[in-house]
């Protein structure tokens, strides 16, 4: 199984270099090639998360041996959390994909608009994967470069717009990243992850280490969006063609965002209470904040952005909760449940967000606008998008029982248990808040009478766009499952456990 | 612009660098150089080529665009990594001809110096492309 | 026997829930009739739980294990006692009356498959909740009867006002709702469980603890939402948009029952708080006397009955709030009455618009002639809301009047508020009558559509029969001893003796309904004086009340949103960054200060070379240089000279390829900026003095913060670093002398496969986005 482990990167690459190259031959065909490849490696992350039973593996690229237990190669780590997101990344991209093949036809270069795709998913694979600083850093830059180019793929003003303040704001972040990778460098000398974490726990003066921690904080929190780091995202995601978006908000911000916050602060780092106490504040602000902002949009992927930041809010907390009460020195257990709650939260966000963006796309792909002020009354004319948008709606509010309420019930749980009731009380009622601006998009898109004649015509989107959305609606209800004890077990707190080195 | 000494200057100059490109990427892997470096003296000869003669002239000397020569580029160095694959090993590993004759030359064959030249043909190509954008839109041809 | 029994429920509710997801399947081959199939389903509960009943006797409660686990501590299982029995008889017998109904009064809209939908998951939630015996699955299904209710309330969501309405009552119980978790998990967290039969048993009182505030705010905040409670009432009234069968089903037997089933349930464990009766009974008092008292100023007939059915849910949470034996014994009974004539009277609001096409009290008239069975079996309901005799609303009214009558010390408040509320409800049962059923010469009426004879058997059938039920229970209203003891016993009152009568001899309580009686009449008498007045009084609390309150309140808040939409999206690049890196100074800063000052050690550092030192002074100067030169060219070439220094640097420490790498890439860019120079616009200075000094001042702070951190590092690794194995490893196994380069293609090849295709992508995008300029610049030239 081990060899398994790099095909995750070289297939996602190689579909992204043939495809361009075999363009011209069949090109009905090949537009299925990346779905295709993200069916394969969610099945087989899938395949690997079970047959692991909480193990994780280290492939060495290269075959290159630690000597005396020093590393000198790259190691890819896939352990449970990797898996886990792999399986988002790739199900995520996949529904994407698919979706994208009507959504796409219209613009010019869909081959390359396949290839970037295919980047973006290797970069996510890579950083989810690798167990190195520097690699992590490479794949991060594969992801949003390609993510850069895809914003401004429509290639309009604003795009573009959108995609330089991306790649600007990006940069900036890229270089902090890099600086505090360096540091670390300095600091332990060595770049793999678990060997660093041996250093730096091992190692006597945290000082340093904090402040490494506070540049990657301030790196990542600009790629995760955490206010008030988050500018560029409501431009640039509400800017992306529809899938892309989906990827975007759905995957890009989780993966390179906040999955390498929770692996580098829980895994690598000495836990600490300010970091903690920083995650906290930052993910409360960037809830509270991304929700009133959602609120007053009348653009939906706008609306979607903000929603975004707010929804992340809570990953973000969760982290900080488990952070606070195991320096705290609390029960292990309400870091556990909080830290199960977070990555739990990103996964349905996942899924829901995702499935919003698409019935987004439907729309703008059906009327031709987005904008809630023209539109209305498309539940008649747009039977599935307007089902699978009222399914996600109540599922990102946290409605039981779909899947969002359980996530956002563990996480208040956890936190009342770990005793801080304010954030408990604020993660509640910022779900009233996301209920209400849901509610308004429902009500001005959905419901109300059509508005305008020219929405007459209108017709449910292709069912390559619909299957992906019914598929994710569905899983919305479903991924309620994820909590009872059985299947909790393999899924989550495997993923839990591989993060907080629980045993 | 149309000077004919520095015309003829360019193209000796190109054919100068591209060769001791060449060099600086065979021996990179024992001596300061490689694909990278290679990559960028191959381009610094096809820029002054191109200052002189025009955008449209480095096109048409190249034959393939710029484009084509980085997927190039990028199948040499996937294929490098792939190749140990095919003698049993795991991919990424480096696989070395094995020869007496060249070792006391002190040169060694294997993936890696292929997969530099794979970086060495995306370097120049992402240079060339770069530049020769920049020179279409200012109109330097 | 009763365990088995009980086994059923389950299943029931489960097959409930799955012909509920089935319903816009089942809608095609079944059609209209599809009301009729499922109707079937509350049906067979309600025969289980009557079969139960007898079983349960007074002072036992059935808990069966958990059959479904979600999480630990949140799982499924059933509680059986003598609260869920009387809710759950309840919800399934009007339920089925109300799918018959709607099987007829459905049958032209559209979207039926959904309605059925959601009215079946309602039913099925409802069921579920009352017999949960765990709070956190009590608060799912009380979450899912929000939604539900939301869906069927904005049924008719082309029209502005039930979207409007539906919004609004979500809005409102979603509040509830999230603060009942909240007080959920605070319960759960004291009591070390969520199960209700253990939290009972383990005779755990919360009254004294710290937290009780807490927790019995967020219950009551839930319980007032939900049951329409003083303030949040006004939700419900609007609710009326609601189609008929929806709004007599919410309204008599469930939804809004909801919250008085809650306040049932944990009133054996906080029923001790020193709030719980005050606050209770004002909440309930104010609630019960606006509601009678604004049902007089109505004309439609589904609005009337809505301000009733606020007055009767405040007459319950009161009688809850006074917390006694006897309150709560009234307060059961009351919502057994309550429940059979307000489902009976609402449904026979639908039948009449069904028949007239209006339900305006002051357009009809005369409708005995058409509907004589209707006729019969409102008159019935309407002599149980008014509380008289024979009907089990009177003794439900008498338990209402004794209880106040003993209360304590508080008797001269509440007793007044109850005996007006009473009047009006007297008179208003006597307008409805007048109004719509007795034959009068004076008013006519509008003519019929249908006629009774021309709808089907089921139409009818739920207001007859409940009706019919009613005067049974009110004539042998021993039937429901048992099982009200026993609610009694659970919902945590010592005082379990249930005796009900019909005639409790000559007392107070009964000279107070007669005065009631009387002076319900007088009111009827004069109600055409009254009306308009109490219509101008509502007119003018709507106009300053809550609806356009919490209106107001979304609106001002979207603006709110709005605004800070600007200011915090303002659009301006620069601020973004600056923001970014203010606040990771920031964060470095506060982190400096609470860790106390750096110290720099300078013990471990080598020492200067004197021409490193001028390479760096040379490399600053050009870079300040760079800053403040005029010209774009001179800036461009002293960016040159710090570049060269920088390779400069690389070299004296032996990074030789970087060194070459660094020079060539610098060339290169020199060459580039020198290129397109004169394409650029003209060099201008746009920032003002005192942009450039914030500019200046964040730019050097930034600086001063990464030197500041990069001085405090120190290396704490005590093994052997990396490099020195690359070093020993490079020749003998990578066959390369080179360690950069060795590094590059073969320890960390895959790094440099993903740092060229990071290269191809820039390449690429910065290809495509030059081809659309020069696409346009050839159209251009085309066009010219």
């Amino acid at each position: 199984m081990d060899s398994l482990v790099p095909l995750f990167v070289i297939i996602p690459l190689g579909i992204a270099f043939i495809i361009p190259l075999i363009w011209q031959v069949t090109r009905g065909v090949f537009r299925f090639l990346p779905g295709a490849g993200m069916l394969a490696m969610a099945v087989l992350a899938f395949f690997m998360l079970f047959n692991l039973g909480g193990e994780s593996i280290v492939y060495k690229v290269g075959g290159w041996e630690p000597v005396n237990n020093i590393p000198i190669g790259i190691h890819l780590v896939a352990d449970p959390l990797s898996l886990m997101m792999l399986i988002i990344v790739n199900m995520i991209g996949l529904f994407a994909a698919l979706f994208s093949i009507p959504y796409i036809d219209k613009y010019t270069g869909e081959n390359y608009y396949y290839s970037l795709f295919s980047l973006m998913v290797a970069g996510m694979n890579g950083v989810v994967l690798t167990g190195d600083l520097f690699n992590m850093f490479v794949f991060l830059e594969v992801s949003v470069i390609a993510s850069y180019s895809l914003v401004a793929f429509g290639s309009s003003r604003d795009e573009l717009e959108a995609s330089f303040k991306y790649q600007v704001l990006g940069g900036i972040a890229s270089l902090m990243i890099l600086f505090a990778l360096a540091m670390t460098y300095w600091y332990t000398g060595t770049v793999n992850i678990a060997d660093a974490s041996e250093i730096i726990r091992s190692g006597t003066g945290t000082g340093t280490a904090i402040f490494i921690q506070l540049f990657l904080l301030t790196g990542f929190g600009l790629k995760a969006a955490m206010i008030p780091f988050h500018a560029w995202l409501p431009d640039a995601h509400s800017s992306a063609p529809s899938p892309v978006s989906a990827m975007l908000s759905g995957v890009l911000i989780k993966a390179i965002g906040a999955y390498a916050i929770l692996r580098l602060f829980f895994s690598m780092f000495s836990l600490s209470i300010e970091i903690g106490y920083i995650l906290i504040i930052l993910s409360v602000l960037s809830m509270i904040l991304g929700g009133i902002l959602a609120s007053g949009q009348w653009d939906y992927k706008r609306l979607l952005a903000y929603s975004s930041i707010s929804q992340m809010g809570y990953v973000i907390m969760a982290a900080g909760i488990a952070m606070v009460v195991l320096v705290r020195g609390q029960d292990a257990g309400i870091a556990a449940l909080a830290m199960a709650g977070g990555l739990f939260h990103m996964f349905n966000h996942s899924i829901i967000k995702g499935l919003l963006f698409l019935n987004a796309g439907a729309v703008e792909y059906a009327t031709g606008t987005r904008n809630l002020k023209e539109l209305g009354g498309l539940a008649s004319v747009l039977p599935i998008t307007s089902a699978t948008s009222l399914g996600a709606t109540f599922s990102i509010a946290g409605i039981p029982p779909f899947n969002g309420f359980f996530s956002k019930l563990i996480i208040i749980i956890a936190a009342v248990q770990a005793r801080l009731y304010l954030l408990a009380l604020i993660a509640v009622i910022m779900s009233i808040v996301t209920l209400a601006y849901f509610m308004k998009v429902q009500r001005h898109i959905f419901l109300d009478k059509v508005k305008s004649a020219r929405f007459a015509k209108v017709r449910e989107v292709p069912w390559l766009m619909s299957l992906p959305m019914v598929v994710m609606a569905i899983m919305c209800l479903v991924m309620s499952i994820m909590i009872i004890p059985g299947v909790r077990d393999t899924f989550l707190m495997d993923a839990v456990n591989a993060l907080l080195s629980i045993k | 612009m149309r000077n004919l000494i520095l015309i003829k200057i360019s193209k000796l100059y190109l054919v100068v660098m591209i060769i001791f490109s060449v060099f600086i990427l065979l021996r990179g892997h024992n001596n300061p150089g490689g694909g990278f470096i290679g990559g960028i003296i191959t381009s610094t000869g096809f820029i002054f080529y191109g200052i002189i003669n025009g955008s449209e002239r480095v096109k048409s000397l190249l034959r393939i665009t710029t484009i084509e020569l980085m997927g190039t580029g990028l199948m040499t160095g996937i294929v490098a990594l792939i190749i140990p694959v095919f003698s049993g090993l795991e991919p990424f590993t480096g696989v070395w001809i094995e020869s007496d004759l060249l070792a006391s030359a002190g040169i060694h064959l294997g993936t890696p110096v292929l997969f530099d030249t794979g970086i060495y043909l995306v370097v120049t190509g992402v240079f060339l492309s770069i530049i020769i954008s920049i020179m279409d839109v200012v109109k330097w041809n | 026997m009763s365990e088995r029994l009980i086994a059923y429920l389950p299943l029931l509710a489960s097959l409930m829930f799955a012909s509920g997801i089935l319903a816009p399947l089942l809608y095609k081959p079944f059609g209209k009739r599809l009301g009729l199939l499922l109707a079937v389903f509350p049906f067979l509960i309600f025969i289980v739980l009557l079969l139960l009943a007898p079983k349960l006797g007074s002072s036992s409660a059935i808990v069966t294990r958990e059959f479904f686990s979600l999480a630990e501590g949140i799982d499924f299982s059933i509680r059986a006692d003598g609260l869920s029995l009387t809710f759950g008889l309840m919800i399934s017998g009007i339920g089925f009356f109300i799918l018959l109904y709607s099987a007829f009064y459905m049958k032209k809209y559209e979207r039926q498959g959904q309605f059925y939908l959601y009215l079946t998951l309602f039913m099925g939630a409802m069921t579920a909740m009352v017999f949960s015996d765990n709070l956190m699955a009590l608060f799912i299904f009380w979450e899912i009867t929000s939604i539900t209710s939301f869906l069927l309330i904005g049924f008719d969501h082309h029209l502005e006002k039930p979207r409007q309405a539906a919004l609004q009552s979500l809005l409102i119980t979603a509040l509830g709702g999230l603060t009942l978790l909240f007080a959920v998990i605070l319960i759960g967290n004291i009591a070390g469980t969520y199960r209700i039969s253990e939290i009972i048993d383990s005779g755990l009182k919360l009254g004294e603890h710290p937290q009780a505030l807490l927790i019995f705010i967020f219950i009551l905040i839930a319980v007032l939402t939900k049951s329409a409670q003083f303030p949040f009432h006004f939700w419900l009234p609007g609710a009326m948009q609601a189609p008929t069968p929806v709004s007599s089903y919410l309204h008599s037997a469930t939804m809004v029952n909801a919250g008085i089933f809650l306040l049932l349930r944990v009133h054996p464990f906080i029923g001790d708080f020193y709030l719980w009766k005050g606050t209770l009974m004002v909440a309930g008092g104010i609630t019960m006397f606006l509601g009678a008292f604004f049902s007089m100023g109505q004309t439609d007939l589904k609005r009337i009955l809505a301000f009733t059915t606020i007055s009767a849910l405040g007459t319950m949470v009161m009688l809850i709030g006074i917390d006694t034996s006897h309150s709560i014994k009234a307060a059961l009974v009351f919502f057994i009455v309550h429940a059979m004539y307000k489902g009976g009277l609402f449904m026979m609001a639908g039948i009449i618009d069904k028949s007239t096409g209006t339900r305006d009290i002051t357009r009809l008239a005369n409708l005995t002639r058409g509907l004589p069975l209707t006729t019969a079996a409102t008159v019935l309901a309407l002599i149980s809301m008014a509380g008289l005799p024979p009907m089990l609303g009177f003794i439900g009214k008498e338990l209402v009047y004794e209880a106040k009558v003993q209360l304590p010390g508080l008797s001269w408040l509440v007793l007044p508020l109850g005996v007006g509320a009473n009047i009006m409800m007297v008179a208003i049962s006597l307008t409805i009558f007048a109004e719509l059923f007795y034959p009068s010469v004076r008013k006519q009426g509008v003519p019929f559509r249908h006629t009774e004879k021309e709808f089907p058997w089921y139409f009818p059938a739920g207001t007859i029969i409940l009706a019919a039920a009613g005067l049974v229970l009110g004539l042998a209203p021993g039937l429901l001893d048992k099982i009200i003891s026993n609610a009694l016993l659970f919902s945590g009152n010592d005082d379990v003796r249930v005796k009900l009568s019909i005639w409790h001899g000559f007392n107070q309580v009964l000279l107070i309904s007669v005065l009631t009686v009387v002076s319900g009449v007088v009111v009827f008498i004069f109600r055409h004086r009254v009306m308009p007045l109490i219509s101008s009084l509502i007119r003018w609390f709507d106009r300053l009340f809550l609806p356009d309150v919490f209106a107001g309140a979304i609106k001002k808040y979207v603006e709110v949103a709005a605004r800070s939409t600007e200011r915090i999206q303002h659009g301006y690049h620069r601020f973004y960054l600056m923001t970014f890196f203010i606040v990771t100074m920031l964060l470095v800063a506060i982190q400096t200060f609470f860790s106390g000052m750096p110290v720099i050690e300078t013990s471990g550092l080598s020492t200067l070379k004197l021409h490193i030192l001028a390479l760096l002074v040379v490399s600053s100067l050009a870079a300040v240089f760079a800053v403040f030169s005029g010209g774009r060219l001179t800036a461009i070439v002293a960016m040159g000279v710090v570049g060269y220094g920088v390779g400069l640097i690389y070299l004296f420490y032996g990074a030789v390829d970087l060194a070459i790498t660094q020079f060539l890439a610098e060339t290169i860019l020199m060459v580039l900026f020198v290129m397109v120079m004169f394409k650029l616009p003209k060099f201008e200075k746009l920032s003002s003095r005192n942009s450039k000094l914030r500019d200046g001042i964040i730019a050097l702070s930034a600086g001063a913060m990464v030197t500041l951190v990069v001085l405090n590092a120190r290396f704490v690794n005590v093994f052997d670093p990396i490099s020195s194995y690359y070093a020993a490893k490079s020749y003998v196994e990578a066959h390369g002398r080179n360690i950069v380069n060795v590094i590059l293609v073969d320890f960390r090849a895959l790094d440099t496969l993903g740092e060229i295709t990071v290269l191809t992508l820039a390449a690429v995008g910065v290809y495509a986005l030059f081809n659309i300029r020069v696409r346009q610049l050839k159209e251009k030239e085309k066009n010219q």
